[in-house]
């Protein structure tokens, strides 16, 4: 029943707004006709708007994978210390906004010159605002998960699979006929990925006003308020995403997002020679997708009475925006809970088609989903809750529901179903034993997931700005509307506290986790027994 | 319920995973309080029919009867897992990590709505039965094979279950300890009275433990008796073909010869 319930209303949030979505497209004074989409389509704006669409993707996902990939391979690979420490830093720039990434940039210039590099600075002032400028910093944004698909799978490949070409063949042509071959499915899901990740951002295109769908979605609807041609440019978008993410569906498998090591014995490890390579690499991409753009809003603040002063004057935003994230945050992992236990535990075949249909809205543009929600909540009954932060909490509930039903899925299946059966067998209710067995046995998962939402939450633009009530902002619309309004040392300060809110708990509860873990007395007692 | 009584009645009970048959139409009758063994080569569809009667699958057809009541008919449910009764010790154990060796125990007492006062005495009863006193606090994990094994045997007798089934609860541990605990199981069970199906590969453990004993082969029942009459018929070649199969291609245990 709470599956049912849960499924019930995850259609009604986030499925039923972008199917009505369709159904208005097609809808015309005339009665129902195509013509929103013939408009779309033999436009010449419209082919300069596919063009630049369709490069942003490719490009941004052919980078991604190239940095990504081999530092996936140097994180699984190489006898490497402080592994986790590793990989929580090169994962950093997914969790950062894109368009914090891209304002550091804009301000890197000057940092560029401070270093006597003037030439560089030059060169990074005239393409910042165009699109190989989005394409550079998507792909510094996004090659994580590339990376962290790549490692996953990497350390799925049976090892007994390696051992038993490597006695045979040595490494490099194991590396190369067994290791690789296994692999390469889950990399192309990754490129797939970030290709339609890409496709679907909104705020580095407006950022640097380069033309894509994501942003004519938004003028269509904010500029001329024409629901049809903004659903019409939603459209190819739609198709696109939803054709990868079948096609993702197809490449993984069940292994979406599966990250377990594989048992028995360790990984084959390659050369010591080729430890320092990686890390000159993974220095190389922390300095330019890290360092440089913090450094570059650090020296932007200037003073630490700006950074004081700037968030000052923005408390009632950075309040709303912690409350709303955090509520968001709760509400997504408690729905894609349900739906990722059903996930993992159902049998029907269409499992296929909700992993995709969830790929499919978790890589949708949040304009689109935005739009649909504005179509289906601001009816002149419902306008006491459109017009309040409720309508805003269902919007991000509804974009980040999928990916933790995904995520949580994936957390579930690696819980022993005997575990349930046990429990269910000696006499345990449904309900005791999801309480009782399964959510005790999934914290870290929940805590894991929440904190991820939380942040993504954070720093969401495409939903907010569309669903906002009047005369509310949030921290991430307050950065946007500063850019154009205040001065520079105004929005580095801004941004440089949206990034600590978002790193701060991140390493510090790292730091925590990752700390070598005594054994508890009651432990050492157990095994001295 | 008299030992003569029929507690447990499989009645024309069939199972197909993906178009394979994995119980093909199988009758069996369990006396109530017996220990009632069943023996059968890897992949005869064994944990099949312990899953069936537990309601963890359903069958395709045929019904299963617990204490003279139909819980299961032509694949229709009548009474839910939670609801037969039964203890059961997995294949794995399925010991749940998260919660200690007592609260393993407590859980089941909890979900059947005792008392809190009574949980405390009667996990107490069966640490102390199972011989894992002084191991409340402890986790799964810290607990030897053996230990594990003992727990997830006491879980399965928590509660005062009507019927018991064990899928090999003795097979992950060396010959020493599996004879020494194969006794002390039947001892616990002989002193709680319940009825017990009990899955085994191993020829000496069933006839050490059974009252009755069965074998299944590729789904079906070849033969059902007491151990003395398994001895007895040793002469017939299908039977001892299946026990060869069954010991992993060695010979049958010349002491069956009796």
């Amino acid at each position: 029943m709470a599956l049912i319930v849960a499924g019930v209303l995850f259609v009604g949030i986030a499925v039923l707004p972008v199917g009505l979505m369709f159904v208005e497209s097609l809808r015309t004074p005339q009665g129902v006709s195509l013509a929103n989409y013939s408009s779309l389509l033999t436009g010449s704006r419209q082919r300069v708007l596919l063009t630049n669409s369709f490069l942003l993707a490719l490009s941004s996902s052919t980078l991604a994978i190239l940095l990504g990939a081999p530092l996936g391979f140097f994180l699984a690979k190489t006898k490497l210390g402080l592994r986790p420490w590793w990989r929580l830093l090169l994962m950093t720039p997914l969790l950062i906004p894109p368009y914090i990434l891209g304002i550091s940039w804009m301000f890197s210039t000057d940092m560029l010159r401070l270093l006597g590099w003037g030439n560089w600075a030059g060169l990074l002032a005239t393409w910042t605002f165009s699109l190989p400028g989005a394409v550079v910093i998507l792909s510094l944004c996004y090659y994580p998960i590339p990376m962290l698909v790549t490692e996953a799978a990497l350390n799925r490949v049976g090892v007994r699979l390696e051992e038993a070409a490597w006695l045979v063949a040595g490494w490099k042509r194991t590396l190369w006929s067994v290791t690789l071959p296994l692999v390469h499915p889950s990399v192309a899901a990754g490129f797939l990925l970030v290709f339609i990740l890409s496709l679907a951002e909104f705020s580095v295109p407006a950022l640097l006003r380069v033309r894509v769908f994501a942003t004519e979605i938004y003028t269509q609807f904010a500029a001329f308020y024409d629901f049809g041609a903004a659903t019409a440019a939603a459209s190819p978008l739609l198709v696109v995403i939803l054709i990868i993410a079948f096609l993702i569906r197809w490449l993984l498998g069940e292994r979406i997002v599966s990250s377990r090591r594989s048992l028995n014995s360790s990984p084959l490890m390659t050369p010591s020679s080729w430890l320092p390579f990686g890390k000159l690499l993974s220095v190389a991409v922390l300095m330019v997708g890290i360092l440089l753009p913090i450094a570059s809003l650090a020296m932007k603040v200037d003073r630490p009475m700006t950074l004081w002063r700037s968030t000052d004057n923005s408390t009632a935003e950075i309040g709303s925006s912690l409350a709303l994230s955090a509520t968001a945050a709760v509400l997504a992992v408690g729905l894609g809970l349900f739906l990722g236990y059903w996930r993992a535990r159902t049998n029907v075949r269409w499992k296929r088609v909700a992993d995709a249909v969830w790929i499919s809205l978790f890589a949708l543009p949040g304009t689109v989903l935005g739009i649909g929600l504005v179509r289906l909540w601001n009816e002149p009954g419902l306008m006491s809750f459109y017009g309040t932060w409720g309508i805003v909490i269902i919007g991000l509930v509804a974009r980040f529901t999928p990916m933790a039903a995904l995520l949580l899925a994936e957390n579930v299946r690696q819980l022993s179903v005997s575990w349930e059966e046990a429990a269910l067998v000696h006499g345990a209710e449904w309900w005791q034993t999801f309480g009782g067995i399964v959510i005790p046995n999934l914290k870290k998962g929940l805590w894991a997931v929440g904190f991820l939402i939380f942040v993504l939450a954070f720093g969401e633009v495409a939903i907010t700005i569309l669903l906002i009530p009047p005369g509310r902002s949030t921290l991430p619309l307050k950065i946007f509307a500063t850019i154009a309004n205040s001065p520079d040392s105004v929005l580095a300060s801004l941004c440089l506290f949206q990034t600590t809110v978002i790193l701060f708990p991140l390493f510090v509860a790292s730091g925590m986790i990752f700390r070598p873990r005594r054994p508890s007395a009651k432990e050492v007692r157990g095994l001295c027994l | 319920m008299s030992p003569s009584e029929v507690f447990l009645k499989l009645n024309a009970l069939s199972k197909s995973f993906n178009g394979r048959k994995i119980i093909d139409c199988l009758d069996l009758e369990v006396y109530a309080g017996e220990v009632f063994c069943i023996l059968g080569p890897s992949g005869c569809g064994k944990t099949t029919l312990l899953r069936m009667i537990a309601g963890l699958e359903l069958p395709d057809q045929g019904s299963i009867e617990i204490g003279g009541k139909i819980v299961v008919e032509n694949s229709r449910t009548r009474m839910a897992p939670q609801n037969r009764r039964i203890g059961y010790v997995f294949q794995d154990l399925a010991l749940w990590p998260h919660l200690t060796v007592a609260e393993n125990l407590e859980f089941v007492l909890k979900a059947h709505g005792i008392s809190k006062k009574s949980i405390a005495s009667s996990v107490g009863n069966m640490l102390n039965l199972v011989h894992l006193s002084g191991f409340d606090d402890q986790r799964p994990e810290t607990l030897s094979g053996g230990e594990q094994q003992r727990l997830a045997i006491a879980r399965a007798l928590m509660g005062n279950p009507l019927l018991v089934l064990m899928d090999e609860p003795l097979s992950s541990m060396d010959s020493q300890l599996r004879g020494q605990l194969r006794q002390e199981v039947l001892q616990w069970i002989k002193e709680l009275g319940v009825t017990a199906v009990w899955i085994t590969h191993d020829q000496n453990e069933a006839v050490t433990v059974a009252d009755r004993m069965a074998i299944v082969s590729k789904g079906c029942l070849i033969q059902v008796g007491s151990p003395d009459e398994f001895r007895k018929r040793l002469s017939d070649d299908s039977v001892r073909q299946i026990l060869m199969d069954v010991s992993s291609n060695r010979d049958v245990d010349t002491n069956w010869r009796g």
